[in-house]
C-alpha cells in the first residue's frame, strides 16, 4: 500500500470506527501483530493459544499460496530503482492478476513515464500491462508476460463477523508476509462496499488477497486507518467477476485516463442517484438546512466559538465517506457541506452584518486551490429561495487532466432576518456539471426558513 | 531732460549680483557697459569687453543699447543683435557676455499694483471645511470601529484614526512644505480643508458606493463609486498644486488627471497580480441589514439557467492552462 494512501484515507476511513466500538475485537486478535525480524523464523513463536498455534496454520497457508502472489513494481523512466510497489495476485488463468488500482494509478495515468514490472520473489521478473480498472472499487486487472501462476479461487459471499481472515502481501520491503486477524464484516455508513479487517496491514500490501480459512479470496487488501488499531480494509471479492468479465475487452494505455475520468463521473452520478429527490433538512434558529442526506453522510453539529460578545455560532458540519484515490495526491468523488448559523441578541443589525460577512468570507478561503484543477469561476446573484433571499456563490473549476470533470463549490449567505442569519458552503469534487447543477439544485431548494 | 535708469546684473542662474540707479543724462554721454573700471556699469566677465555696450538716449525718448564693436555682441530674447531698445514695464533683459542685465528706465510706463489675492482673501471657508472633513473622516474612523468590533469599539477607533492621520500628517506636510518652498507660503488653513475635505468625500463615497451595489445588486454602482473616487483625487491633487506650485490652471490639471489615472492603473494591476486571488471562491461584498436590500432576487431555475456558461468558462481555464 502507498504511504501517502495511508494518510489520504485517514478521514475516509473514520466512520468505520464507531461501528467497531460495538464490537469488542477478540483478545486474540489484538496478540497477532508479527515482529518483522518473525517473518522467516516463525517457529520461534510457538506459543500457546485457545485455538491452537497461530502460526502453524498462517505457515500452511502461505505454502498454499506463495506461488500465486507477486510484486507488483513501479519505475519512473528507465530507472531501476523502484519508485512505488504493491501487490497483485492471479485470479484467472494466462497470467492475468488482479491488484489495486491505486498501485498501477500512476502507470495507468502516465504510461509514457511510469513501467510496471512483477517480481515473483524467487528470481523470475518480467513486464506487467494494464488490462482493465475499476477505480470506484480501486481494483485493477493487469496481464503479466511470460508467467502463468495458478488462479487463486474466489468466494463471492462476504465473511461473517469473527471468521479467521488472512492477508498476503509484500509490506515495505521485507518480503512476502502473511497476517492474520478477524473479520468484522461490511462496513456501515459508506458508500463504497469495504469490509472491515481487524488485523494488520501495511504499505505495499495493497492489492494482495485477504483468504478465508480455505485459501478462498474473500477480499483484496486496499487501506488501513492510522487513527485506530487494527483496522484495515479490503475490498469485497463479489467485485471480481464483473472485473474479470471486462477483461475480453482491454483499454488500450492511452484510452486509461478518459476510462478513468469516465468512471469518475459515473461513480458520482451513482453517488447523487442514491440521494433522495429532496434533501432531508434539520432546524436551527428557524432555518431548515440540509443534513444526513444519506447513510454515507456523517454530520457533527457543535456550538462555534463566536467571534464576538452576544453572538451565538452554532456549526454543523457534513461529509460522505466516499473520496476516491484517482492518483497521488489527487482525491476526490466526494462532497461536503456545512453551515454557521449565527444567532444575535445585542448586536445592531449593521454589526450583525458585518459578523454575517466575516462568517461568509471564512468559508470562501476554506476551500483551497489545488495543482490538479484550474481556478474557479464564480457567479453570484441574490436568489429567492424558500421564505427567504440568499446571496448565493457559485463557482466551478475544472480538473486540468481529465476532461469533463468538475469542482462544484456554492457559498449561500441568508438575507431576511436583522440579527439573525447563516452562511452555507458545499462542495463537490469530482463531478459532471450538470449533476453538479443538479445537486446544487436540490441544496438550495431544501433550504427554508420556518418561523 | 535726465532719465533714470535702473540696471540689475544677474548671474547665469539668475541670482543679481549688482543693482545700479543711474542717471543718463540729456545732453550727455552715453553709460558704458564693459570689463574697464572706467565704465560705468563694471562687468567682472572674462567674455564681456573692457567697453561692451553702450546705452543712450535716442530720438523721441526712447532709451536704446548698443553694442560697441564685441566679438560675442548683445543677446535680447535668444537673438544675436548689434542693438535694441530698451521697453516695457517690468525691464528688458540682455545678455552681455555670461552676464545677464535686467534694465528697466524711468521712460517706462509703470504697471498698476497688483493685489495679493490669496493674502486678501477670507480663510472662513478653509477652516469650515477643515473642520468638517476632519470630524467626518473621525466620524467613518468611529463608525467603521462601532460596526466592524463590537466588543473593542473604543481601541479599534483610536488605531484607525491614530493611522488615518498619520497617512494624512504625510500628505498634509508634502503640500504645505512644497508651498512654503515654491511660493513661500504655508497655507496651513488652505491645504488642511482640501486634505481632510477630500479625504472625507472619499471614505464616505465608497461606504455609499457599498450600500448602493447591495441595495441593487448592480456591481456597476461599485464600478460607479471607484471612479467618482478617482474624479475627487484629480480635483483634490489640481487644488494642491495650484495653491502651492506656481503652475498653471492646464498643467496642473494635466497632472491632477495623470497622477490619478496612473495610479487607478496601478492598483488595478496589482490586483490582478496580487489581491485578486482566483484560486479561492470569490468573498462577499459588503453586506448590511437585509431590509436595505431592493434586490426583487432571482427565481432558483433562472439562476441555475444563467449559471450553464460557467461550464464554458471553467473549460477555457481548462485550455488556457494546458
Amino acid at each position: 500500500m502507498a504511504q501517502n494512501q495511508a494518510d489520504a484515507q485517514k478521514s475516509g476511513a473514520s466512520p468505520a470506527m464507531p461501528a467497531a466500538d460495538g464490537d469488542p475485537l477478540p483478545a486474540e486478535t489484538q496478540a497477532t501483530p508479527l515482529p518483522s525480524a518473525a517473518l522467516d523464523a516463525d517457529e520461534g513463536l510457538d506459543l500457546e493459544w485457545d485455538q491452537g498455534p497461530v502460526s502453524a496454520a498462517a505457515r500452511r497457508m502461505l505454502d498454499r499460496v506463495r506461488s500465486s502472489v507477486v510484486r507488483i513494481r513501479g519505475f519512473y523512466g528507465t530507472n531501476r530503482s523502484e519508485a512505488f510497489h504493491g501487490t497483485a495476485f492471479a485470479v484467472a488463468p494466462g497470467g492475468l492478476l488482479l491488484t489495486n488500482y491505486h498501485v498501477i494509478a500512476r502507470a495507468a495515468l502516465s504510461p509514457e513515464a511510469y513501467r510496471l514490472e512483477y517480481d515473483t520473489g524467487d528470481g523470475r521478473v518480467g513486464t506487467v500491462s494494464i488490462v482493465v480498472v475499476d477505480v470506484a472499487h480501486d481494483l485493477a486487472l493487469v496481464r503479466a508476460d511470460k508467467l502463468a501462476p495458478e488462479p487463486l479461487k474466489v468466494r463471492s459471499e462476504n465473511p461473517a463477523r469473527g471468521d479467521r481472515i488472512y492477508t498476503v502481501g509484500f509490506p515495505l520491503n521485507l518480503g512476502l508476509v502473511i497476517t492474520e486477524g478477524i473479520g468484522n464484516g461490511r462496513l456501515e455508513n459508506e458508500f463504497s462496499p469495504r469490509l472491515y479487517y481487524a488485523g494488520p496491514m501495511n504499505p505495499g500490501m495493497s492489492g494482495g488477497p485477504a483468504l478465508d480459512s480455505r485459501g478462498r479470496v474473500v477480499g483484496i487488501n486496499v487501506a488501513f486507518s492510522t487513527r485506530g488499531q487494527l483496522i484495515s480494509f479490503l475490498v469485497p471479492a463479489e467485485f471480481v467477476a464483473p472485473l474479470l468479465e471486462r477483461a475480453a475487452a482491454p483499454l488500450g494505455a492511452s484510452d486509461l485516463r478518459s476510462e478513468v475520468a469516465k468512471q469518475l463521473r459515473n461513480h458520482q452520478a451513482e453517488v447523487l442517484a442514491a440521494l433522495p429527490a429532496s434533501f432531508p433538512t434539520q432546524t436551527a434558529a428557524g432555518y431548515a438546512l440540509p443534513a444526513e442526506l444519506a447513510p454515507f453522510v456523517d454530520c457533527t453539529a457543535i456550538a462555534g466559538a463566536p467571534p464576538v460578545k452576544g453572538l451565538l455560532l452554532q456549526s454543523v458540519a457534513c461529509r460522505a465517506n466516499l473520496a476516491l484515490s484517482v492518483e497521488p495526491g489527487l482525491q476526490t468523488g466526494d462532497f461536503q457541506f456545512g453551515h454557521d448559523v449565527l444567532v444575535a441578541d445585542r448586536l445592531s443589525p449593521l454589526q450583525f452584518a458585518e459578523q454575517l460577512r466575516q462568517v461568509a468570507a471564512a468559508a470562501s478561503a476554506r476551500l483551497k486551490p489545488a495543482p490538479y484543477v484550474t481556478d474557479y469561476v464564480c457567479k453570484r446573484d441574490t436568489v429567492n429561495l424558500n421564505r427567504l433571499q440568499g446571496v448565493v456563490t457559485l463557482c466551478v473549476r475544472s480538473y486540468r487532466l481529465y476532461e469533463g470533470l468538475y469542482d462544484v463549490t456554492m457559498v449561500v449567505i441568508s438575507l431576511n432576518e436583522p440579527r439573525q442569519g447563516f452562511v452555507s458552503a458545499v462542495t463537490l469534487r469530482g463531478v459532471d456539471f450538470a449533476a453538479g447543477m443538479d445537486f446544487s439544485r436540490r441544496y438550495l431548494r431544501a433550504i427554508r426558513w420556518t418561523r | 531732460m535726465d532719465t533714470l535708469v535702473l540696471i540689475d546684473v544677474l548671474d547665469s542662474h539668475g541670482m543679481m549680483l549688482s543693482r545700479q540707479r543711474l542717471v543718463l543724462q540729456n545732453p550727455g554721454p552715453p553709460l558704458v557697459i564693459g570689463r574697464d573700471l572706467a565704465c560705468d556699469v563694471v562687468l567682472n566677465d572674462p567674455y564681456v569687453a573692457a567697453r561692451h555696450a553702450a546705452l543712450s538716449l535716442r530720438e523721441g525718448e526712447t532709451i536704446g543699447i548698443a553694442d560697441l564693436g564685441t566679438i560675442n555682441g548683445l543677446i535680447v530674447g535668444d537673438e544675436r543683435v548689434r542693438q535694441a531698445t530698451i521697453t516695457g514695464p517690468t525691464g528688458t533683459n540682455v545678455q552681455v557676455g555670461h552676464s545677464h542685465l535686467r534694465i528697466r528706465t524711468a521712460a517706462d510706463a509703470l504697471a498698476a499694483e497688483r493685489p495679493d489675492l490669496e493674502s486678501l482673501r477670507s480663510r472662513y471657508w478653509e477652516y469650515a471645511v477643515a473642520v468638517i472633513g476632519g470630524v467626518a473622516c473621525a466620524g467613518f474612523a468611529g463608525f467603521t470601529a462601532w460596526i466592524g468590533s463590537p466588543d473593542d469599539t473604543a481601541a479599534d477607533f483610536v488605531n484607525t484614526l491614530l493611522r488615518g492621520a498619520a497617512i494624512l500628517a504625510v500628505w498634509f506636510a508634502l503640500w504645505v512644505s512644497l508651498g512654503r518652498a515654491v511660493r513661500s507660503r504655508w497655507q496651513w488653513s488652505g491645504n488642511a480643508a482640501i486634505a481632510l475635505g477630500a479625504t472625507a468625500l472619499c471614505l464616505w463615497l465608497w461606504w455609499a458606493a457599498d450600500v448602493a451595489t447591495f441595495a441593487s445588486g448592480m456591481a456597476r454602482l461599485r464600478w460607479l463609486g471607484a471612479n467618482l473616487i478617482a474624479v475627487v483625487a484629480a480635483v483634490t491633487i489640481y487644488l494642491h498644486l495650484r495653491r502651492a506650485t506656481r503652475l498653471a490652471r492646464l498643467q496642473s490639471a494635466v497632472i491632477a488627471t495623470v497622477i490619478p489615472v496612473v495610479a487607478s492603473l496601478a492598483y488595478l494591476w496589482f490586483q490582478q497580480q496580487y489581491a485578486v486571488d482566483t484560486r479561492y471562491v470569490t468573498p462577499p461584498g459588503k453586506i448590511f441589514p437585509p431590509s436595505w436590500s431592493r434586490q426583487p432576487g432571482v427565481r432558483l431555475d433562472k439562476f441555475f439557467d444563467e449559471s450553464l456558461d460557467l461550464r464554458d468558462a471553467a473549460d477555457q481555464q481548462r485550455m488556457e492552462a494546458r
